[in-house]
């Protein structure tokens, strides 16, 4: 596995979380993306895993120049920003890791290198606490169509037709849930680019249909739309 | 009598839009740089423990002084404290690489300033000349100076990082809130609005140039102090 990072105790620390798992076994560490490549020029690696802001060189751009490598390897963008995790998924990166980093998700990470087919994003797992009638039930986010602000509330809508009101505004469930894979349509509306069916442009107008429901898609999210969901198919082709 | 009220509805409607500014910078705390040093911090607690603790202590602190609620004003020398305290978290993740000269008069210390008018200008300062450095093997050179100048005190951030296109520093001193460092706007509408349009900043920068940002600062001003 080839490390990446210029801040020095991160780069120790993922050498260190990554040598202690077994599966894992010569870790190569390099400050710079640059470095990077003069290894792997000598070197071929299993994975690499890249912090996304470096001096120089990017680990986005990077990533980018290992994309054309005949056998491109394996990228894990390990990052303190959750918004990097969005340009994620168009390099088509195999996971995402957040700083600090813990144990577990990295071996997560280290799990879908292995299984080495991955290049579609992990089904969601995660899990939505709604209240209903002063019942908590849980709600798959992968389940989550759309959400629908209203005021300081959400309204989520799942793929069974069902819909549920939550405490939290649409613009944290935006921020938050970006690297899920759910994008902002308009004002009030946030779509999971996983349920999107189709796309329709009618005189100007856009709109998307998700699971049958058409969405109204504001003007000025329209070509941002459009393109992160080409570049989604691109990396499902 | 009605110029009267004007002039206080004046004041109070200044105030109002001075708070909501400082507001605006104290939610500012980049996630960046609060998760970059917090896995810093992670990695010491298995190679230094005590260096560990030592920067949760300061991150604490920092943070602290950062959501402070009291009073717009501080003096200097608490402005000063939160500065160093960042520099030795962003020390902590870029070790060598960040090379720091203060070079503070003692007299000046006591200089009353609006709330979070250096530190940012220290962020902006560390993010030149290290995260948008052009190689790993630079160190980056910043430099903090504050010193008497009679009635004044001034106070400069430099640093010799990527610098800017100045005609971005000019749109981000106007207002415009798109660009990166959102704190110079911010910054300057406060100096100004504390101290009059002749106390905005002064901001030397290039491409490739590095930065400077002078901060003029009168050492006695009506209806400022410390609180």
């Amino acid at each position: 596995m080839l490390v990446v990072d210029d801040e020095q105790p991160a780069l120790d620390e993922l050498g260190f979380l990554l040598r202690a798992d077994d599966r894992v076994g010569e870790v190569i560490t390099c400050r710079s993306a640059t470095d990077g490549l003069r290894t792997l020029r000598e070197t071929d690696v299993d994975a690499v895993f890249l912090d996304v802001q470096m001096p120089g060189l990017s680990g986005l751009e990077l990533a980018e120049v290992l994309g054309r490598f005949k056998q491109p390897p394996p990228v894990v963008f390990v990052t303190a920003h959750e918004q990097h995790a969005v340009d994620a998924f168009d390099l088509h990166a195999v996971d995402y890791v957040l700083k600090p980093v813990r144990a577990e998700r990295l071996a997560e990470a280290v799990r879908r290198v292995v299984s080495g087919s991955d290049r579609r994003p992990a089904p969601d797992d995660a899990q939505i606490p709604v209240e209903r009638a002063g019942v908590t039930r849980f709600v798959d986010r992968g389940d989550i169509t759309h959400v629908e602000a209203q005021g300081d509330y959400a309204r989520l809508h799942t793929d069974g037709g069902e819909s549920y009101l939550v405490r939290i505004p649409l613009s944290t469930l935006e921020e938050e849930w970006r690297p899920a894979g759910f994008w902002r349509i308009h004002r009030s509306l946030l779509v999971a680019l996983a349920h999107v069916d189709e796309v329709r442009t009618d005189g100007g107008r856009c709109t998307v249909v998700v699971r049958g429901v058409e969405l109204p898609v504001a003007r000025r999210h329209t070509r941002e739309l459009r393109d992160v969901l080409v570049r989604r198919a691109r990396g499902l082709a | 009598m009605s110029g009267q009220l004007e002039l206080a509805e004046l004041d109070a409607s200044r105030n109002r839009a001075m708070e909501a500014e400082v507001r605006a910078l104290r939610a500012q705390i980049s996630p960046h740089f609060v998760y970059n040093s917090l896995g810093a911090i992670a990695s010491f607690v298995r190679t230094d423990p005590d260096r560990a603790r030592e920067l949760l202590l300061e991150f604490a602190d920092f943070t602290r002084y950062s959501f402070r609620r009291h009073g717009d004003f501080t003096t200097l020398a608490e402005e000063l404290r939160s500065v160093e305290r960042y520099l030795l978290l962003e020390q902590a993740r870029f070790g060598d690489r960040l090379q720091v000269t203060l070079n503070i008069a003692p007299e000046v210390l006591p200089v009353v300033i609006p709330f979070l008018s250096i530190q940012p200008l220290v962020e902006n300062a560390v993010r030149h000349g290290l995260e948008h450095a052009s190689s790993v093997d630079e160190a980056g050179h910043l430099r903090i100076l504050a010193h008497d100048r009679g009635h004044e005190c001034v106070v400069e951030v430099e640093d010799d990082g990527a610098g800017e296109d100045p005609e971005k520093v000019r749109r981000a001193l106007a207002g415009d809130a798109s660009l990166d460092s959102i704190g110079l706007g911010n910054v300057d509408a406060r100096l100004r609005a504390t101290f009059g349009d002749d106390y905005g900043l002064v901001v030397e920068t290039a491409r490739g140039a590095g930065t400077k940002v002078v901060v003029r600062v009168p050492k006695f001003a009506p209806g400022v102090s410390a609180g």
